[in-house]
């Protein structure tokens, strides 16, 4: 259970698990079966076919986890009571009609996928919020990333991180729907096998750039290219 | 004219019905959020006066799902995260606590005094919280807030300028930061959320002295050590682990990141980022090659268990081992590039922290009896050894880890070596990616 994942040196055995590509018998955690904008999957379609059949989406079933998906996906959400982030986890599967757990559990690559997943929401945010940035400064943002979501002080998922409301601009902007590149992923992958030139940072910043004023109160861990990255 | 005036009427009555819609979702949350908090300082109360350990352990339970809950409603809101860490550590926190005693409970270990004044302690944190939120609940259906300018212009109510929401959890933020750290045996205890590393000696190295080891281990990630390097840049790394950090080119043009720590120049990250051509390095060659560059950074009696290969690049984790016992939280991860076998990265920062002079207990169990006991579940037993695996919190536990195939799923089981307790299942799954290296 991804709940678990807290202690560094718990964190570094489960990255090592993860990496070898095992998975904990009784894991249902939403984000292994995660659908987001700009994923393109034949599960979107299952997706786009359910929603239109029940009156919430009049797109094409393509596939492509495109801005009129989110919007059936969130109206889903909202008249069905459900946490309204337009994004696809176990609870919405669920209320799809898909048990989703048992179509994942006969998948032989459960893991990797999962863990492709993790690696493009990751390299997403890379692009959006780094990509100007030294390698080792992308491998800082997405490890600032996951620091977050061992952290008790904030959502302990990649997606409720990333989605958390004001915590990146470039989500809000729609940076973050723009799609990364090799170094990008090259990026995440590193990060999620545990490289993390931060330190345990939870915030950085461009300090060219207009910040709030608390940012600065935060200590400060170093800097790498133009971030300030602080716990 | 016409037209262009209605297509803006159009595009306002959008906006407003976008943002009543968002500013219902935020409202939703918020409300749930008082619901779940109430519910938590009832139930906080409830596992005060029960001493039934089944009536305990669903109580905790709920304390722990309750908690979970506010905890995600929280991360919904628009508020600046400064604002409202510590009520989301609390909350964290909380859960986590519940849970280690729902658990205690079902191994009928019952609750101490000091447990009891925590809970205690707790549920007063929760009815400030509580409290404060129904507060603010009035404020909000008295029409003075309105969660779109909290979120896309930092007043609470437009016209007077006041932030009620963001005031009032800065207030409980300091009610709560006047009660003592919480420190018990799981996830987000405060004494493992300060990681200190402690394992981590020796002697203060200036930063000349460092550098002479950094231009060492980059000239040496390639197979033909480089000659000279261009130096770029270097920093401090300030935080819990003071740190040296270089940037190089080599001659080859490819840029290095490397970290040694200031107490003993440990090397702590190396990393670089090239494109990787063709593979003409075999996984063994690769591993062999990680093996002595390792050795060569100080970091001996490392094995690897297995090995991944993406895009022609290997990521091996190297665990250490020591009188056949593997030690799986001093970990290595090493990266390298199987065109031309140089190192592309390392991490060492998970053995640095962890690795230590270990006083183990001696096994009870003999491998062969842990053997017997794997096979009870198993089909086919196909290995047994000894092994130091973390569990929750800072410890770690030797265990056998036996690996075996029940219906043609390999699994690997950790067996207490001194109690034979299972400690952990795990399910091996198979990617055409990764392989077993021993």
């Amino acid at each position: 259970m991804v709940k678990v994942l807290k202690k560094q040196n718990i964190i570094k055995f489960l990255l090592l698990i993860l990496f070898i590509s095992l998975v904990l018998i009784n894991s249902t955690s939403a984000q292994r079966e995660l659908l987001y904008p700009g994923v393109r999957d034949n599960d979107v379609r299952l997706v786009q076919r359910r929603l239109a059949s029940w009156g919430y989406y009049n797109g094409k079933i393509d596939g492509i986890y495109g801005d009129e998906t989110m919007r059936a996906v969130i109206d889903f959400q909202v008249r069905n009571n459900l946490r309204t982030d337009g994004v696809v986890g176990a609870e919405t599967w669920r209320a799809l009609g898909y048990n989703y757990k048992r179509r994942r559990a006969n998948t032989a690559y459960a893991a990797s996928v999962s863990r492709n997943q993790e690696i493009e929401m990751l390299a997403r945010l890379i692009h959006a919020e780094a990509r100007a940035e030294p390698y080792e400064g992308q491998v800082a943002v997405a490890a600032v990333l996951l620091n977050r979501v061992e952290s008790a002080s904030f959502p302990n998922s990649i997606s409720g991180v990333i989605y958390q409301p004001l915590a990146f601009e470039s989500v809000a902007n729609g940076q973050f729907n723009l799609a990364p590149n090799n170094e990008n992923r090259r990026a995440a992958r590193a990060a999620l096998n545990g490289w993390d030139p931060t330190y345990g940072a939870k915030f950085f910043w461009n300090p060219s750039k207009p910040v709030n004023k608390w940012i600065w109160s935060r200590k400060v861990i170093r800097t790498i290219g133009d971030h300030i990255f602080a716990y | 004219m016409a037209g262009t005036g209605l297509w803006g009427y159009g595009q306002y009555k959008a906006r407003i019905k976008y943002e009543n819609y968002l500013s219902s979702e935020y409202q939703k949350a918020f409300a749930k959020l008082g619901q779940n908090m109430e519910e938590l300082n009832t139930q906080l109360g409830k596992t005060m006066v029960s001493s039934s350990p089944l009536v305990n352990i669903l109580n905790f339970d709920r304390v722990w799902h309750t908690a979970n809950q506010a905890h995600a409603e929280l991360n919904n809101l628009p508020i600046e995260t400064p604002e409202i860490m510590r009520t989301a550590k609390f909350l964290s926190q909380t859960g986590a606590f519940a849970h280690m005693l729902a658990r205690n409970n079902a191994e009928k270990k019952p609750l101490t005094s000091e447990q009891r004044d925590v809970i205690g302690e707790l549920r007063q944190q929760a009815t400030i919280l509580s409290n404060s939120l129904k507060n603010l609940q009035n404020k909000v259906y008295s029409g003075n807030i309105n969660w779109h300018n909290i979120a896309s212009q930092g007043d609470d109510a437009a016209e007077t300028g006041e932030t009620p929401i963001r005031d009032g959890f800065t207030k409980v933020r300091e009610e709560l930061d006047q009660y003592p750290t919480l420190i018990y045996d799981g996830p987000f205890s405060d004494h493992i959320m300060e990681t200190a590393y402690n394992n981590i000696k020796g002697r203060q190295l200036s930063s000349e002295e460092a550098e002479k080891i950094a231009v060492e281990l980059v000239k040496q990630t390639s197979v033909e050590p480089a000659d000279s390097l261009k130096k770029v840049t270097s920093r401090a790394v300030r935080g819990k682990l003071p740190c040296y950090s270089y940037q190089y080119r080599k001659d080859n043009n490819v840029g290095y990141t490397v970290d040694l720590t200031r107490a003993g120049g440990k090397l702590v990250t190396l990393m670089s980022y090239r494109d990787v051509g063709e593979k003409n390095i075999d996984l063994e060659q690769a591993r062999d090659r990680a093996l002595s560059y390792l050795a060569k950074a100080g970091f001996e009696n490392m094995q690897s268990t297995y090995a991944e290969i993406i895009d022609n690049i290997a990521y091996i984790p190297f665990v250490y081992k020591k009188d056949n016992i593997i030690y799986y939280s001093d970990l290595i991860n090493v990266q390298i590039a199987l065109d031309n076998n140089e190192i592309l990265g390392v991490e060492a920062l998970g053995y640095l922290s962890a690795h230590k002079e270990r006083k183990l207990p001696e096994p009870v169990l003999t491998k062969e009896q842990a053997r017997e006991k794997g096979a009870v579940n198993l089909d086919q037993v196909d290995s047994v050894r000894l092994a130091l695996i973390p569990i929750e919190s800072t410890r770690e536990v030797l265990t056998y880890e036996i690996r075996g195939t029940n219906q043609g799923n390999t699994y690997l089981i950790y067996l207490n070596a001194v109690t034979g307790t299972e400690e952990k299942i795990l399910q091996v799954i198979e990617s055409e990616k990764g392989t077993f290296t021993i």
